[in-house]
């Protein structure tokens, strides 16, 4: 006691200088970030996740923008000017988020942005776009139906959100509908993560089931950390389901698969986007074998040329396979819709750029190519319900499925085609080691 | 019926983690009244360390066990030196806070290098469910059940008869009295630590062929370990063991029977209410008579 | 206001008005988000320092504020102007004493628990109303939360308006801290800090002292929160995680719990600097770890330890003008101990000692280690609740619990190992004593002490009681700092100040020299010859000889001589007890 308060005894000096040095480093940094912004180029603004659990996503968008960037500055930049991707963390935090677009947009002064990585974030970030900012914001990965379908756009004011990915109550419609028309399953059992994005996923496939007059014949949640999910899917077998309708993210699927595995259930298991990509069947192993996924992009089986040459240019980049397709794709593609209004307009004010997205005639992008217009004032997701695909876990590939006359079948690399019916949907497992 | 035996079969078994993680907690505690906040980045590093040495190198499991217990026990001891020792006479309780520091360090360093997306983990004796009568169970679910016993086992044998057990008993109850018997208590802490930490990395080793191997697994788990070990009693490490699988039983009861969102809310307000009825946990000492 | 500290307040205000001079919004919304979680973690410091107990729930307290504002603005629908800004305010202030509320209830199960189970309880629920928040969709938004409640604080002009709104709003708040803690309250802060059953052996309730550092602590959460939510027009549970919960409470150890700056440079360090080093977000957890360890390894007690400058030490102007005289308890004539009993397990401590002690006399109690003496002082004084007996003074039975009852009726103790607050002055250890006297017992008593300054009177009564306890000299060195003897004496005049009608004296002798025994002796008859009855413990015979009227000596918890000290310490089996190891090692 005695000690600590001699040696620790502060004078009013010593405290001053520290404050006076914080205040020496704000501006310092401060006048050093203003110094820096000037220059030749062309800022495209990115807020998300690049730490947290969360980082993958940041870290894909992130990458997916490079490429898209690196490719249009090697052809010479946009209105004779480098484009520049400027990259902050938010942590997955809205309150970050709201902080970021401000010194993004005010500090930096980005002309455009690409979405956030958290729903929740850019549901935050909206009104700040829309009221203050006016510069257009493309999101590749949140799909949370009012992103886009907001406040702004109810009133009829200018919109500046568009989306290239998936939007909830569109991915929800098509699952059910999927499931319900295309594949012919009735009796639906749902099972859905219990956090934030799964639950707001429920209630997407709650609202679509009623809609179409069914009602669920299981409806189960989960916790992300829970390490045993057998009184679930125990209750799902019981109520007699014919297929399983899911919402979460990849830790935790990877763990319901073991779980089925060990219960030997086959039920045919079909889960939204969030599960998109080699990352979840590297999690997974082989027991995941036979899943469906709904997405809008998948890297496996038969690929365009360009899709080829996009996967080839991140493996070089980066030393890694692509794991997370989705993202990658969708914001390389927003990167090309924001390069393209800038070269049409020949400026970067965002009023125009906003008008000039939304009039863009076509857009051959890498998720799909557009031969109409990809969005127009009304609608800004680019993506509508009959674009989004339906995808099945092939011996570690998410294969496309396709529908012909005579009902769905996968396609492999090679191009030997496999027919899925009901029982063989979802072999766990015996697939994958034939 | 055969959803209980299912359902209990798994609950013991998730239980039987969180009473080695619980009795992480205890065996420090009870040696020095004090232990590492941050035990559950212990069990994620046994997870991710298990995941390097039997799927990256492929060692034998029994060797990988072995040497995820030596790693994660010396950077037990390591963070001891930094976040606990020298915090062990402030009056807030620092080494809470610098415990939980390292623990911060542990998630982001294997972050960085293990990446962000959860790994596979093969099971160790067999990928294929065993049918036991109506309920199928996999081989995990018995190394764990086995594995929790033999150590809950040997933990007792060691308290009751050696003189290890009666070392840390003595330094419990009086350390300054045992250090004029010629026992030396910062010894006994650095055993204390080194075995915590192992019994962590353990648990880590045996729970990550069914929840992958992902940098941040521990925070859960530590967090529930740590409930487990307050509401049996830090001070009754026979509470933490049997606190740990009733905590598992109940999470999987509340999810088979009642609704899985509300389990966690359920579950830690029945902690809050066990240390509202009995301050120093359900098998602790009275109130009252406690250190 | 002393010169360091109105220093500090000025380059504090200076500091957070810069933003006001820099063009665009960016550092305003920094600079508020400094100012928010400075006011949570402010009232951490304010619980935590005193406690000595690590509160994690710091963000979800902000959280059930946050929503509350949320939901009340929501469902008023739209208002504009002046009434929509008195309205934004009274639904703050609303929902911060909500949430403080809600933390006082909390703390019926939290406040008993030692340190690691706190800190559980804390963690638990963070998680479990964070939980909720992501669950009770219907009400909370779940995860996408609820937005666009607050139209008020949206063009550049009105977002600079709210911040020199919430900036004068905080220095205000700093300022009424000053005050508060340069009150009574502020000294119990201080003392309780020091040794919080040293408060408890004055009447101060522990757990309703520490309930209510709680409920100011959850106070300043939720109206942090509730500006929190205005602030960002849009609350979600990310905001609320377990996760944020601990970092304030990392922001306020590092800066320093002791003084009002602290916590702020600590939220300065922890959530604002990371803001200017974008690049190096994937190693966010790394810095955060590495800056605990070394800064705690550092400095102990955070950048900004304790100042030292505590206000009431420089208050000259008393400004108390009631003269409220010192209330002195009706003296007793009687204290009867009858049929005393406790176990500890199977070990019987105490077994049916009774004892009488009468009107001026001074009441001995002896016997060797082990044989229950202090435990019989524990149970008088109501630190042990006793298995059977009854203590009775004047006859009436004491139906008391617990230890601040117990010096409700007049019965006060000193302990074996001597108590005093030791970061306090042998002055304001005695004022304590009288503060305590004043405002004990109740929780509107402590509220009412954070505006009661001390008085000309307590001064004029404290000087002559260090004068009379020979303690004048050294009226203004910290209890620490004193010699054993110096300390025990202090210890006695402050149980003694408000005079009790019962004072229990454990081993008062112990470490003292011969010189201090002397003045001790004279200390004691003083104290007996004002009219208290005293029951001693000790070891010293001789002492106990020449200042008792009687003796009980107790062995292995019973009574086994009783009577003037002279017989009792000549009866046979006392002398058995004392001397009859001796005999049998020799024989």
């Amino acid at each position: 006691m005695q000690m600590s308060e001699g040696r620790t005894k502060l004078s009013p000096a010593v405290i001053v200088t520290v404050l006076a040095f914080l205040i020496a480093a704000v501006f310092v940094v401060q006048q050093s970030r203003i110094e820096s912004g000037s220059g030749n180029e062309i800022k495209i603004g990115f807020a998300g996740a690049l730490s947290g659990p969360n980082a993958f996503l940041g870290q894909e968008i992130t990458r997916g923008a490079e490429i898209a960037i690196s490719e249009i500055n090697a052809n010479g930049g946009v209105l004779g000017q480098e484009l520049r991707l400027v990259v902050r963390d938010d942590e997955h935090t809205p309150a970050k988020t709201i902080g970021l677009y401000r010194e993004l947009v005010e500090r930096e002064g980005v002309v455009a942005m690409l979405g956030a990585t958290n729903s929740a974030a850019m549901l935050g970030v909206v009104p700040q776009v829309n009221d203050t900012y006016h510069i257009p914001v493309i999101c590749p990965a949140t799909d949370a139906t009012d992103i886009t379908e907001n406040t702004a756009a109810a009133e009829g004011r200018p919109n500046y959100i568009f989306r290239v990915g998936m939007y909830g109550s569109g991915q929800a419609n098509f699952m059910v509908d999927t499931a319900l028309d295309k594949f012919g399953f009735d009796r639906i059992a749902l099972l859905t993560w219990s956090g934030g994005w799964g639950t707001t996923g429920r209630g997407e496939l709650l609202r679509r089931l009623a809609e179409r007059g069914i009602e669920p014949v299981a409806d189960e949640t989960y916790s992300a950390e829970d390490s045993d999910f057998s009184p679930q899917l125990l209750r799902i077998r019981e109520s007699g389901a014919e297929v399983i309708l899911n919402y979460g993210l990849v830790a935790d699927n990877a763990k319901i698969m073991d779980a089925r595995q060990q219960l030997s259930n086959t039920t045919p298991y079909f889960s939204a986007w969030g599960v998109a990509g080699r990352a979840f069947a590297d999690a997974a192993g082989s027991s995941a074998e036979g899943v469906l996924i709904s997405t809008t992009v998948t890297i496996d089986g038969p690929q365009s040329n360009r899709r080829q040459a996009f996967i080839q240019s991140y493996k070089d980049a980066f030393q890694e396979d692509l794991k997370a397709p989705v993202f990658a794709v969708g914001a390389y593609d927003a990167i090309y819709m924001i390069a393209a209004s800038i070269e049409s307009t020949g400026t970067t004010d965002g009023e125009q750029l906003r008008i000039a997205l939304e009039q863009l005639p076509d857009f051959a992008g890498l998720v799909k190519e557009f031969d109409r217009p990809p969005f127009s004032t009304e609608r800004h997701n680019s993506m509508a319900e009959e674009d989004m695909l339906v995808t099945r876990m092939s011996n570690g590939e998410l294969l496309l499925v396709n529908f012909d006359e005579t009902g769905p079948f996968v396609e492999d690399s090679a191009g030997t085609a496999f027919r899925l019916n009901k029982s063989n949907m979802s072999l766990i497992q015996d697939i994958a080691r034939q | 019926m055969e959803i209980l035996a299912q359902v209990a079969l798994s609950g013991f078994s998730v239980g039987a983690i969180y009473g080695l993680i619980a009795a992480g907690f205890s065996i420090t505690y009870l040696a020095t009244g004090r232990f590492n906040f941050g035990l559950g980045m212990w069990v994620m590093l046994g997870a991710m360390l298990s995941y390097s040495a039997i799927e990256v190198l492929g060692i034998q499991p029994l060797l990988a066990l072995a040497g995820v217990a030596v790693i994660c026990a010396i950077l037990g001891l390591m963070s001891e030196w930094v976040s606990v020792w020298p915090f062990r006479n402030s009056d807030n309780d620092l080494w809470i806070v610098a415990t939980l520091a390292v623990g911060l360090l542990l998630v982001d360093s294997a972050q960085l290098i293990w990446g962000t997306f959860p790994l596979d983990v093969a099971e160790y004796l067999d990928d294929r469910p065993w049918q036991i009568g109506t309920i199928s169970v996999r081989s995990q679910q018995v190394l764990i059940l086995v594995a929790f016993f033999a150590i809950a086992f040997s933990y007792e044998l060691l308290l009751r008869f050696s003189t290890v057990g009666l070392v840390f008993r003595a330094v419990a109850s009086d350390p300054k009295t045992s250090e004029l018997m010629g026992i030396r208590p910062r010894k006994v802490e650095i055993a204390a630590y080194v075995a915590s930490a192992a019994i962590a990395g353990v648990a880590g080793f045996l729970i990550v062929p069914i929840v992958g191997a992902e940098a941040n697994i521990g925070t859960a788990l530590g967090f529930k370990g740590f409930a487990v070990a307050i509401a049996g009693g830090l001070l009754a490490p026979r509470g933490a063991l049997v606190m740990g699988l009733s905590y598992g039983l109940i999470e999987a009861l509340i999810t088979a029977y009642l609704l899985d969102s509300i389990k966690d809310i359920l579950a830690f307000s029945l902690v809050i209410v066990i240390l509202y009825l009995k301050p120093f946990g359900l098998f602790g000492p009275p109130q009252g008579e406690a250190r | 206001m002393s010169f360091f500290q109105s220093y500090t307040f000025l380059i504090l205000a200076v500091f957070l008005c810069m933003p006001l001079l820099v063009s665009g919004t960016y550092y305003l919304y920094l600079f508020s988000l400094l100012i928010l979680y400075s006011i949570a973690a402010i009232g951490l410091s304010i619980f935590t320092s005193a406690t000595h107990k690590q509160l994690f729930s710091q963000a979800a307290f902000m959280g059930v504020s946050a929503y509350i504002v949320a939901l009340v603005l929501q469902a008023l629908g739209d208002w504009n102007g002046l009434p929509a800004i008195s309205l934004s305010i009274s639904v703050v202030i609303l929902a911060a004493l909500a949430s403080a509320i809600f933390g006082f209830l909390i703390s019926f199960p939290a406040v008993r628990l030692a340190g690691p189970s706190f800190a559980m309880v804390t963690l638990a629920i963070a998680w479990i109303s964070w939980s909720i928040a992501i669950q009770w969709q219907p009400v909370t938004g779940g995860e996408l939360g609820l937005r666009e409640f607050f139209p008020l604080a949206k063009s550049e002009v009105e977002q600079r308006l709210f911040y020199l709104g919430i900036l004068v709003a905080f220095l205000g708040l700093i300022l009424l801290y000053r005050r508060v803690f340069s009150s009574a309250f502020g000294l119990f802060h201080a003392a309780y800090r020091d040794d919080a059953i040293a408060l408890a052996a004055l009447g101060v309730r522990e757990s309703d002292f520490s309930r209510l550092l709680l409920f100011l602590a959850t106070a300043l959460a939720g109206l942090a929160g509730g500006l929190f939510a205005l602030q960002q027009d849009f609350v979600n549970p990310d905001s609320f995680e377990v996760f944020d919960g601990v970092l304030i409470a990392i922001a306020a150890l590092i800066g320093g719990l002791r003084n009002v700056a602290g916590p702020i440079l600590g939220v300065f360090i922890v959530f604002i600097l990371p803001e200017f080093f974008h690049n190096l977000a994937e190693y966010r957890l790394l810095f955060y770890g590495f800056l605990v360890l070394v800064i705690l390894n550092i400095a102990r007690d955070g950048i900004l330890p304790s100042t030292r400058d505590q206000a009431w030490r420089h208050k000259s102007n008393f400004n108390d003008s009631r003269n409220e005289k010192l209330t002195y308890i009706e003296q007793a004539s009687s204290l009867e101990i009858i049929g005393m009993s406790r176990n500890f397990g199977h070990v019987k401590a105490i077994t049916s000692v009774s004892a009488d002690i009468r009107e001026g006399e001074i009441h001995g109690i002896i016997g060797p280690n082990g044989s229950g003496k202090t435990t019989l002082l524990d149970l008088v004084s109501g630190f042990v609740e006793r298995d059977e007996g009854k203590i009775a003074i004047n006859a009436y039975n004491v139906s008391e619990q617990g230890i601040s009852d117990h010096v409700g009726v007049g019965i006060c103790r000193t302990f074996q190992k001597i108590r005093n607050f030791e970061g306090l002055t042998c002055r304001e250890n005695l004022l304590v004593a009288l503060f305590a006297h004043r405002f004990r017992l109740s929780l509107p008593g402590m509220c009412r002490s954070m505006f009661a300054r001390h008085s000309q009177e307590q001064e004029s009564l404290i000087a002559e009681h260090l004068h009379a306890f020979d303690l004048s000299d050294i009226a203004d060195v910290d209890a620490g700092n004193l010699s054993q003897g110096q300390k025990r004496m202090l210890e006695l005049a402050r149980v003694t100040i408000v005079p009790p009608r019962v004072l229990l004296l454990d081993e008062p002798t112990s470490g003292l020299d011969k010189q201090e025994i002397e003045t001790l002796k004279q200390a004691v008859q003083r104290c007996s010859q004002s009219g208290t009855l005293i029951l001693l413990v000790d070891h010293n015979l001789s002492f106990v000889s020449s200042v008792c009227a009687t003796v009980t000596a107790l062995s292995d918890g019973e009574v086994i001589a009783s009577g003037s000290p002279s017989v009792v310490l000549s009866s046979q089996q006392v002398v058995d007890v004392y001397y009859g190891g001796l005999e049998h090692v020799d024989a």
